[in-house]
This record gives structure tokens, sequence and C-alpha cells, in this order.
């Protein structure tokens, strides 16, 4: 993956090299690593709770407990699988605080629809003469997305736009390969069941 | 018995109890001041010549008092500040960056740092000589202002000032503050529209400071 | 899992077949018009949200986010300093204290030691705080990102959008000390504002 840098040499440091000064007390090389990676935690926050201050506080305090928890990091799997376990675990405590609080039932869609074209940046841009369908068809993913329960979201997020593998994705969430996949077939019955109006002609 | 402290600890300690009383920077001037002052922002700006600033003391002056042993008589310094106001807000495409004042070419990146903002409009500024033995006003803007009371010197080249941050009739916060060079104090003031008043405080350098160290 | 059909589905999707299973499934699909539909709407619903969704986004305010990181693992290694600090041991301490001015300064010389000992050039300290509105809270820190010294204001009043705020940029003041006033002049050397005090002490701003 490439990374956003902010000198020729931060580019050349791995994650492991600036793991490993971190778990030396070197905050400097955690900013790096902070650098490299808040625009994913703080997505994957994000995407849970549908606001920016929450989204916040969630990816900072994921950052802390990584700090915290630097001594138990092995080096056996990729840094970033790391941090997402711990964002996910984070966002998760913070969600089924929520759901205790009566805030709802844990399955159901938390958190507002995404607003439509409002929120995450488009990959590319639409052909013009297809613009406002594209538009639509992006709207309309969004607020799907937004529907599903948010092991589903995280599951078909992870998959799709991340593109990491089932064993990743297991990793980060914590849970089986078998879990995954399982979560990957209900989160794609229920978009192909919410968006059957906008693939009818698929 | 070996000491437990490095000696520049024990040095300032001493300073600031045993020193204090002595007077590190006397100089003769009028009790007129003068400070550096720029355009209004965020054109941009010049420093007065010191030829100009030296020019105004005469006529401050003649404004003192009848006495003549009054008006010669003159007012110990503890060194000059700048402070700013500044309007700090949301990054907004449509407007241009603003530009960092001379005084604090880094302004806008250290705020950034400091404060969830993007964009750091100075909107006044004033540089103020800090009287040993008045209190002295920093005024950039009638809203928000400081008082400040020296409390003397340390040895480090700090000034230790009681400040009191004003907002109209209220005082909203009051703070004995080391004031060290190149290193700035942020307030956090008011929000105001989209965004926050800030004001920020930084002690000048002066480069008269061995002169007067070595003054009688 | 529902069924095995399914899982040959899932797997098609994400390009996880070999290529006797691609060709397999291929033919099930050309028997099975439902299942060909079924298949090309998920893909396409892949490829949409390929499209359309960023799972990435950008930080509001990334510099003061990684600015906070930075204090509160400050905070945190202060923490963990002050959990294994040595007990100070009797001889060395205790005589030093003996000495009368070393009474006196004893106490702040710990406060300042701990912030002289970690910092290569000394800082501006705020040494008290104190709000007198007892709605404001105020806090000061040392920001390391921002070589800067913060004092943060709680429960400060808004000023109200229709409020303008008007800076000045004053070039020098003369200071009448018999009458307590302070006058505030621009470059131009016109006067802007004097600064006084009424009966309560309370500063007076008053245009010329």
């Amino acid at each position: 993956m490439s990374h956003p840098t902010s000198s020729p040499t931060d580019a050349e440091l791995s994650d492991n090299d600036l793991v490993r000064q971190a778990q030396q007390g070197n905050a400097q090389a955690f900013d790096l690593l902070v650098t490299r990676y808040r625009g994913k935690v703080y997505g994957m926050c994000y995407h849970l709770v549908h606001n920016e201050q929450d989204a916040w506080d969630l990816a900072q305090n994921a950052f802390i407990k990584a700090w915290r928890a630097l001594g138990s990091f092995k080096g056996d799997s990729a840094f970033y699988t790391w941090i997402y376990r711990i964002t996910h675990n984070v966002a998760y405590d913070w969600l089924r605080k929520r759901r205790i609080q009566g805030e709802g039932e844990f399955n159901d869609e938390i958190g507002a629809p995404i607003a439509a074209g409002a929120e995450a940046v488009p990959k590319q841009d639409p052909q013009p003469d297809d613009a406002l369908t594209n538009q639509e068809i992006g709207k309309r993913i969004h607020q799907a997305i937004a529907q599903l329960s948010p092991d589903h979201r995280t599951a078909i997020l992870l998959r799709e736009v991340e593109g990491h593998s089932y064993e990743e994705i297991a990793e980060m969430m914590e849970s089986s390969v078998g879990t995954v996949m399982s979560r990957l077939f209900y989160a794609r019955k229920k978009l192909q069941e919410l968006l059957k109006d906008t693939y009818e002609n698929a | 018995m070996p000491l437990r402290f490095p000696f520049t600890t024990l040095a300032m300690m001493t300073g600031v109890f045993i020193l204090g009383g002595i007077c590190l920077n006397a100089q003769e001037t009028a009790v007129a001041e003068d400070g550096n002052k720029d355009a209004v922002p965020p054109a941009t700006q010049a420093t007065v010549p010191p030829a100009a600033a030296q020019a105004q003391q005469p006529t401050a002056s003649a404004n003192e008092t009848s006495s003549p042993a009054a008006a010669l008589k003159p007012a110990a310094r503890d060194g000059s500040v700048w402070g700013a106001l500044v309007y700090a807000s949301a990054a907004k495409p449509d407007k241009p960056k603003a530009t960092d004042p001379v005084e604090f070419p880094d302004l806008s990146k250290r705020l950034a740092k400091a404060f969830p903002y993007e964009r750091f409009v100075v909107i006044g500024q004033h540089t103020q000589v800090v009287f040993r033995e008045y209190e002295s006003w920093v005024v950039p803007s009638r809203d928000v202002f400081l008082k400040m009371d020296s409390k003397g010197s340390t040895l480090d080249g700090g000034l230790n000032l009681h400040l009191q941050f004003w907002q109209g009739q209220q005082v909203l916060v009051k703070t004995d503050t080391v004031l060290r060079p190149s290193s700035p104090l942020f307030i956090g003031g008011p929000k105001w529209r989209d965004g926050q008043l800030i004001f920020v405080l930084e002690l000048q350098k002066d480069k008269d400071e061995t002169a007067k160290m070595a003054a009688p | 899992m529902k069924t095995p059909d399914d899982q040959l589905l899932a797997r098609w999707l994400d390009g996880e077949l070999s290529e006797q299973e691609s060709a397999r499934f291929e033919a099930m699909m050309a028997a099975d018009p439902a299942l060909r539909e079924e298949a090309e709407t998920l893909r396409a619903i892949s490829a949409s949200i390929r499209e359309h969704v960023s799972f990435e986004r950008e930080v509001p305010h990334a510099d003061f986010f990684n600015s906070q990181i930075q204090e509160r693992i400050a905070e945190v290694q202060r923490a963990d300093e002050r959990a294994h600090a040595p007990a100070a041991s009797a001889s060395g301490w205790f005589s030093w204290l003996r000495t009368p001015w070393a009474l006196a300064s004893a106490a702040a010389a710990v406060a300042v030691a701990f912030v002289v000992l970690r910092q290569e050039r000394p800082s501006t300290q705020v040494l008290s705080l104190y709000a007198p509105n007892p709605n404001i809270q105020a806090n000061a820190y040392h920001n390391a990102d921002a070589d800067a010294t913060v004092l943060m204001l709680n429960g400060l009043e808004s000023i109200p959008a229709d409020h303008e705020i008007a800076g000045i940029n004053v070039h020098h003041s003369e200071m009448e000390p018999q009458q307590g006033t302070t006058t505030l002049f621009n470059e131009q050397g016109n006067a802007l504002l004097v600064m006084t005090k009424n009966g309560w002490d309370q500063p007076v701003v008053a245009s010329r």
C-alpha cells in the first residue's frame, strides 16, 4: 500500500521499523504511524458511528490504546491488521455501551443513513453523460451500506473496498474465517434486497 | 553531599528568590513606549524604522506631568511582549491562505497543532514594553485584551508575569506565568461565528539584554 | 453459508475460484438464468461499492489530531515515570534541604525540576491559574508539537455572531501614571483607545 508521507526519508521507514522505535518509547516514530493510518482508522470509525465528533474520539482512543499495547505487538501480523483490530474493538465497545443505554437493537442500523453524496470521496470522476445516474447510484450504495449491521458493514467494506483476504478480515474482526464468510454472505444478500430497484436491469 | 539537582535548577531558584530584587534591566528611557507596528492585516507589513521610533519619544515626554524630575525619571523595563488576537476558523477552499505576521512567521502551523482549525487570521496586534513598576496593557482589540504586571526577570531570560485575560468588564482568567523567549502562550478565547478567538503572547528577544545586565 | 452453491457464488465474486471451479460455475450460470442474474447483480453491486465508497476518510484538523495524541502519550509517559520514580535517598536529599534558602524553594524546585530535567530548553510555564467565574475551567499544558504553552478555557460564552470584532494595531502607548491612564496610538500617531480603571479596579476601554 502506498502511504502519504511528510519527507523522503519517512517513506523509506517501514511500519515495522517505526513500530520498533515506538516500542522503545520514541513518540515521534509513533507520530509517523499515526499520520500513515489516521485516515483508515478514522474512516473505519466514521463508517460505524456516522458522526465526526464521535469518530474523532474513537480514532484518538484507538491510537492511544495502540501506544499502550505496543509491547504486545510481536510483528507476526502486519501493523495495519493490528491497528484495525484495536480500532474495531474500541468502536464496538462504544457501540455496545450505547446499545446497553437503550440506543436500539444492535443489529439494526445505528446512526442516520448517510446524506446523499456528502460523504465518501468518489474514486473516479463520473463520465459526463452518465453523471446523474452514477451519482444517484453512489447515493443509494451509501444508504444501503449504512443500513447494514456494523458487523456486516465492516466485513463488506474490508473485503470490497480494502481488498483484504478472509484471513486478514478474521484477524481484524477477531472472529473465524467462517464467520467472516457468513457475514459477507448476509451482507450481500441484504444489499441485493435493498438495491433491487437500482440493479433491476443489471 | 552530592546535590540531586543540576546546577541550572539551583541557580534559577536562587535567582528568583534572592536576586529578584536586583534591577537587571535599568534603562534610561522616557515613560512613553514605542512598539513595533505593522500595517493592517492581511496586507504586507513593515516594521517601524528605529529612527522614527526614537523621534516619538521627546513628543511623548512633553505630555508628562509638569515636574521635571518626574519627566526625566526612567521607567524600569523588564522586556517587551508581542500580543495578537487571532481569529481561527476551518479551512475554506475559496479563501486564500492567511499570511502569517512578520513577528511570527510560523504562527498558522503552530496554532494548527494546538487548536482544531486551519485558518488563522491576525485581527490585531500590539507590541508592548513590560514595566517593572506599572501595569501594562496588551490590547489588540477592544473585546479581549490582557493586563500585565511584572514580577521580575528570571536568570534564564524569562519574565515572571501576572496576567489577566479580560473580556469587557469580566476577567476570564488570572495567571502567574513565566514567559520565556521563543515559547509563546496561546490562550483559547471565546468562540465567535464559525471559529474561535485566540490570544497569542510572546516575549520579545531583547538585543540589549547583555548591555542592560551590565548597567549599574 | 446456506448451500455449497452459495459458497461457490461468494468465492466466484471474490475471485477465489480455481480454473476448474470457474468453468463449472460458468456452466451452472448458463443452465440457471436466475443464478446468472443474481451473480451479475452481486458483481455490479461489488463494483459500485468499489467505485463509490472509500474506507479511508480525511481526518478533520489533522495536525491537531496528531498533536492531541502526542499530548496523551506524554501524559501516559509522565504517569509511568511517577509510578516508577525511585524514592529520594536519605542523606543527600535531607542535608541539601537543611540549608535555609533551599527550604524556601524546595517545594517549587521539585515541580520545576520535573520540567527542566525533561526539556532541552525551558519553555513558558504557567505557575498558577484562576478563573473567577465558576462556570469557567482553566487548564494549561505545554504542547511540544506546537512548541507553545496552551491555556484552555472551558465554559466560555460564545460571542454573538452579529457582534463585530474589530482588531487594532497599536504602534505605541503613553502612560500617565498620575491619572492612571494609558493611551494607545496607531502608526500615524492617532489615539485609538484610552485604558483606565473604574472604582472597582475594572478596565475601562474608551475611544479617544
